[in-house]
C-alpha cells in the first residue's frame, strides 16, 4: 500500500458512520435456576409469614391458655351453622351449644309452621 | 470452534467500537437505515441474553452474523424502498454532505467482498490479517481485495478528494 492509498484512507475516515441507538436494557443472561431458586426463596418466606401469624393470632385474642379465636359476627345461616363454628362453641361455652344448634336449625331447616311453607303444603296433600 | 458465553462489558465494548460499522455494513444490503439498526441490535442482543455462543473470533463472528440477517431482512423489505438521502449513515468531519452521499453510494456499488474489507479495514479499524481471519481468505486475497476497493472508491470520490 503507498502513501496515495494511505492518504485516501484518511481521507475516508474523515466520515464517521453514524453511531447507532444505545442498546436496549437487557438483564443477563437467561438462567432458569436463577429464577426457580428466587421463586423457592419467596414461597418460603410467604409459608414463613404466614405461619407466623396464624401462631399470633389465638394469643393476640383469645384468654391466656385458649387456642381458639373469638366468634366473628354471624353473617350468614350456613357460616353460622358450619361444624368448625359449632365446635368452637362447644369448646368454648358447651352450655350454649343447644341454644346454638337451635339458632342453627332454625336459620337453615324450612319451616312448617308458616302458612304456605313447602312442609305446610305438602302435609296437606 | 469453542463456544462460550461473553461478558456484558465485553459485548457493551464490541457494540461501541464496532457498531457504527456494523450499521454500515448492514445498511450496504437494506434501504433503511431504522432496519440496519435492527439487525445490528438484534444480533448483540442474542449475545446479552446468552441466546448464542460467542465464538473465539467476536468480530469476524458479528459481521458474519449482520450480514446474514440483513440478508434475511432485505427478503422482508419492501420492492418500493429507496435510497433516502435523509437517511445517509455517514457524517463528514468537514460536514461535507455530497461527499457523505457520493461515498455512501460507492460503497454500495462495490462487490459485497470488497465492500466487507473495506469497512472492516477502515470504520472498523482492523488490520489485514484480522480482515483476513474474519473472512477466511488468505492474508494476500483480503489484500487484493482491499486494493481494489480502495481504487473504485477513489475513482468515484474524484471531485472530493484531491490528490
Amino acid at each position: 500500500m503507498d502513501d496515495r492509498d494511505g492518504r485516501f484512507e484518511e481521507f475516508l475516515r474523515d466520515f464517521h458512520p453514524r453511531a447507532p441507538k444505545p442498546l436496549p436494557p437487557v438483564f443477563g443472561p437467561r438462567r432458569p435456576w436463577m429464577w426457580l431458586a428466587a421463586a423457592a426463596v419467596l414461597i418460603l418466606i410467604c409459608g414463613a409469614i404466614a405461619d407466623r401469624l396464624l401462631e399470633e393470632r389465638p394469643l393476640r385474642n383469645g384468654p391466656p391458655g385458649l387456642t381458639a379465636r373469638p366468634a366473628p359476627p354471624a353473617e350468614n345461616p350456613a357460616r353460622e351453622a358450619s361444624l368448625g363454628r359449632l365446635s368452637q362453641v362447644a369448646m368454648e361455652d358447651p352450655s350454649g351449644l343447644d341454644a346454638a344448634l337451635g339458632k342453627a336449625s332454625r336459620d337453615l331447616l324450612p319451616r312448617f309452621d308458616r302458612r304456605n311453607s313447602t312442609l305446610s303444603v305438602l302435609a296437606k296433600e | 470452534m469453542a463456544g462460550h458465553r461473553i461478558a456484558f462489558d465485553e459485548v457493551g465494548r464490541l457494540y461501541g467500537q464496532h457498531g457504527p460499522a456494523l450499521v454500515l455494513y448492514a445498511r450496504s444490503f437494506l434501504w433503511d437505515m431504522g432496519v440496519a439498526e435492527d439487525v445490528v441490535h438484534g444480533v448483540f442482543l442474542k449475545l446479552l441474553r446468552g441466546q448464542v455462543a460467542m465464538p473465539d473470533a467476536p468480530v469476524a463472528y458479528l459481521y458474519r452474523a449482520v450480514r446474514n440477517t440483513a440478508l434475511n431482512a432485505r427478503r422482508d423489505e419492501s420492492r418500493k424502498a429507496s435510497f433516502n438521502e435523509r437517511d445517509c449513515c455517514f457524517e463528514s468531519a468537514s460536514g461535507n454532505r455530497e461527499a457523505a452521499l457520493a461515498l455512501e453510494s460507492a460503497l454500495r456499488d462495490l462487490p459485497c467482498e470488497q465492500r466487507e474489507v473495506l469497512i472492516m479495514r477502515v470504520w472498523s479499524q482492523m488490520t489485514l490479517e484480522e480482515v483476513a481471519t474474519a473472512t477466511g481468505v488468505p492474508l494476500d486475497t483480503a489484500a487484493s481485495r482491499y486494493r481494489y476497493g480502495l481504487a473504485k472508491l477513489r475513482e468515484r470520490l474524484k471531485p472530493f478528494h484531491k490528490e
